[in-house]
């Protein structure tokens, strides 16, 4: 008996780490289900999200909609393992660029142009635009954002600066206003990266517009002029004492980073994304943020010829689907997508919908004009760690902190990502 | 009893009366069915994932892809010349020779002055001992903001006039690893300390009184009966840190992700970031393949040349 036991207790260890790969699959004969992996983990959005599949099981007898929400490293690290596994879910959150074109060329996704091809031009155009590969429709948008100054109005006025300036130059000129008065004007979350890579983002797209941006893609030209002067004029910043004490060392979103340094009036400004007022309001100290001090203004110009100006720096969510998934998912896409729940979503005061005719639904006014901009938008660069290959991204994200820590000269920076993007 | 017939080392006494012949009667097959189980994890979590990453390793692979981009010692060649890897093997070492050089001297000192008798000698074991019980996520979190710009260790600095020793302790890249390894050594110098008191709590009294009968001053006391008596200890304790130093990453990952610019990564870190953030597995292969490595030739020396005393017999291993 107690040999029995030892081998049953061998074989049963190995069946548990083998079905552990199989379960939550089982489903009525007749039954389709829908996997559905989003990263809304807040609410309302995440009670958005729910009542909308649940509204579409009620519309759709037999199917059933299978939700499993992450947060967003878990969610890449789980989608690396089922893609490992050629098990990619039906329906899950992208963001373009390098992952979903090496999603694409592994396989794993379907090519959705013909059967969006009825309801998409709803959409805004630069967010569709921003899902194509090869101008084949992989991902259908549901929310986009642009990246921007939020400045709290008081600080700023304390310096005798009403309008928010337009060029560099003023820019500059703001900042070492606010400097002397003994006020931080900018804080970063360097130590997260990606919010120091906007700067030097932006500052790229403003040197050169996109057209660096697009051959750096394809040959690995990180090296080009203007790259070397984002760096540059970061590191004009940084030797004036632009950023916050210890920037290097602070997240963007932690209790005491560098959201809650404008959300609580320590700093006067940061350069982030459409997000920005309600990740302040999460980490204020009075649990709401600058509330009417807090505005917006779009990236300075560069003078000169500056970029095209029809294009800008920011992101879209959008949901890929699945090689395998079942023909609901479109149905189920398009629905998520309709003027109904995407003006829910708005209204969830998080993401901004992409329909038209769910714009009013956006109820602050700074988000609305970031809204607008993007809808008259031709085209959006999205965000350099999500625009290119996963290890460019890195690249990129860890040569500008350096430049941020001047412990690389823009040149030595830039030089350093394209020799990973030549790799 | 007959199951644990095979002796260990120092029953001496029991060994020479017992008959040889239980011990050979165990037949191979049952000796196979019980290590049947942990030979099946074992394989399963230890062995296979090891033989994956060596395979891994071999290929340029972004971790969706099948396997086809042969790239044979390429990999390994990179990390030969990846600064960003040396840079998180030498922080690997500093922490090994603080280990070595701070934590355990500390932890040996404290375990003797607990072991006296003064009042209040439970609360200090207890307080020594938490460290080593928070959690390493919240041990880092909880430092992360005492060592913020704003933290409270700053504060205490403004606090006693020493404002110009204020800094941004996790944002200089030239400050970091040093915070890093304080906070190290405070997280697992508790579990030393408790390692330390257990063994001198087995040093025989009449050793001590007879060395103090015969005029020892307390520090030969030390140096030639209780140490060598808690010897087997320390070496145990040597080859803990030196190994826990070499997969540290919890407590760094939380607290700067090895950061900023790479200033407090270790292997593992490295090796996360490789991963997970690159998409460049096959490279994290290649480096979690060297941590592997490394690891197993440092425990194999350390086996060879320092515990090989203390798995011998240790009759008379107190010299």
């Amino acid at each position: 008996m107690r040999i029995k036991g030892a081998a049953a207790a061998a074989a049963l260890a190995l069946t548990l780490a083998a079905c552990s790969s199989g379960a939550g699959e089982t489903a009525g004969a007749d039954e389709v289900v829908i996997e559905w992996w989003h990263i809304q983990t807040q609410e309302p959005t995440r009670s958005v999200w729910a009542d909308a599949a649940a509204a579409f099981e009620e519309a759709n007898p037999g199917v059933r909609v299978e939700i499993t929400v992450a947060n967003d490293p878990d969610f890449k690290t789980a989608l690396d393992a089922r893609l490992q596994a050629n098990d990619p879910p039906d329906l899950f959150q992208s963001w373009g660029g390098g992952v979903l074109q090496a999603q694409v060329d592994a396989g794993m996704v379907k090519d959705l142009s013909s059967d969006v091809s009825g309801w998409i031009d709803n959409l805004a155009p630069a967010a569709v635009d921003a899902m194509k590969i090869d101008d084949k429709q992989y991902a259908v948008p549901f929310d986009a954002g642009l990246v921007g100054f939020w400045y709290n109005t008081e600080l700023f006025a304390e310096v005798g600066v009403t309008e928010a300036p337009e060029t560099w130059d003023d820019y500059v000129d703001v900042v070492a206003k606010l400097k002397a008065a003994g006020i931080t004007p900018a804080a970063v979350g360097a130590g997260d990266k990606w919010p120091a890579m906007f700067w030097w983002a932006e500052l790229a797209l403003a040197a050169g517009g996109t057209d660096p941006l697009d051959e750096a893609g394809a040959t690995g030209a990180f090296d080009a002029e203007p790259f070397v002067e984002a760096g540059e004029r970061i590191v004009e910043l940084v030797d004036m004492g632009a950023f916050q004490e210890g920037f290097l060392g602070m997240n963007y979103a932690d209790a005491a980073g560098a959201a809650s340094m404008v959300a609580n009036g320590q700093a006067a400004m940061e350069l982030q994304g459409s997000w920005g007022p309600g990740t302040q309001a999460s980490v204020a100290t009075n649990g709401e943020g600058l509330g009417d001090k807090l505005s917006w203004f779009p990236f300075p110009t560069l003078g000169g010829d500056g970029g095209a100006k029809d294009v800008a720096f920011g992101g879209v969510n959008a949901f890929a689907v699945g090689k395998d998934a079942p023909a609901e998912t479109v149905d189920l896409l398009e629905h998520l997508t309709s003027v109904e729940v995407q003006s829910k979503m708005g209204a969830g005061g998080q993401l901004l919908p992409v329909a038209d005719g769910a714009e009013d639904s956006v109820e602050n006014p700074h988000q609305r004009a970031i809204l607008d901009t993007f809808r008259t938008l031709s085209g959006v660069q999205i965000y350099l760690d999500q625009a290119y290959a996963p290890a460019v991204a890195t690249a990129i994200n860890d040569n500008v902190q350096a430049i941020f820590a001047k412990t690389s000269t823009p040149q030595q920076a830039a030089e350093a990502i394209a020799e990973v993007a030549r790799r | 009893m007959t199951a644990t017939t095979t002796t260990t080392a120092g029953e001496r006494p029991a060994a020479v009366d017992a008959p040889p012949a239980p011990r050979r009667r165990r037949p191979l097959r049952t000796v196979l069915l019980f290590l049947a189980p942990g030979l099946a994890l074992y394989a399963l979590f230890v062995i296979a994932p090891l033989a994956q990453a060596i395979v891994y390793s071999l290929f340029r692979w972004n971790g969706m892809e099948p396997l086809t981009d042969l790239v044979g010692a390429d990999n390994y060649r990179r990390l030969l010349g990846d600064a960003s890897f040396h840079r998180a093997l030498l922080n690997n070492v500093s922490v090994i020779g603080v280990s070595l050089a701070v934590q355990l001297p500390m932890a040996l000192w404290i375990a003797t002055l607990l072991n006296g008798q003064f009042r209040g000698r439970g609360v200090f074991r207890v307080v020594f001992f938490v460290p080593y019980v928070i959690a390493e996520v919240v041990a880092a979190i909880l430092w992360k903001l005492i060592l913020a710009p704003a933290g409270q260790l700053n504060g205490a600095l403004d606090a006693v006039g020493l404002e110009s020793w204020t800094r941004s302790w996790l944002a200089e890249p030239s400050l970091v690893m040093g915070a890093v390894l304080v906070v190290v050594t405070w997280k697992f110098f508790g579990f030393y300390t408790l390692l330390f008191l257990t063994a001198l709590q087995s040093v025989p009294g009449e050793h001590l009184e007879a060395g103090r009968m015969d005029g020892a001053s307390r520090a030969q006391i030390f140096r030639y009966i209780t140490f060598p008596a808690i010897g087997p200890t320390a070496r145990i304790a040597g080859f803990l840190s030196i190994v826990g130093s070499l997969q540290l990453f919890d407590l760094v990952w939380v607290m700067t992700a090895g950061g900023p610019v790479g200033a407090s990564s270790t292997m593992v870190t490295y090796m996360v970031a490789s991963g997970m953030r690159s998409y460049e597995f096959g490279y994290a292969s290649a480096v979690a393949v060297v941590v592997a490595g490394l690891s197993f030739v440092v425990a194999m020396l350390y086996q060879r040349f320092v515990l090989a005393r203390d798995n011998a017999d240790s009759s008379e291993g107190n010299r």
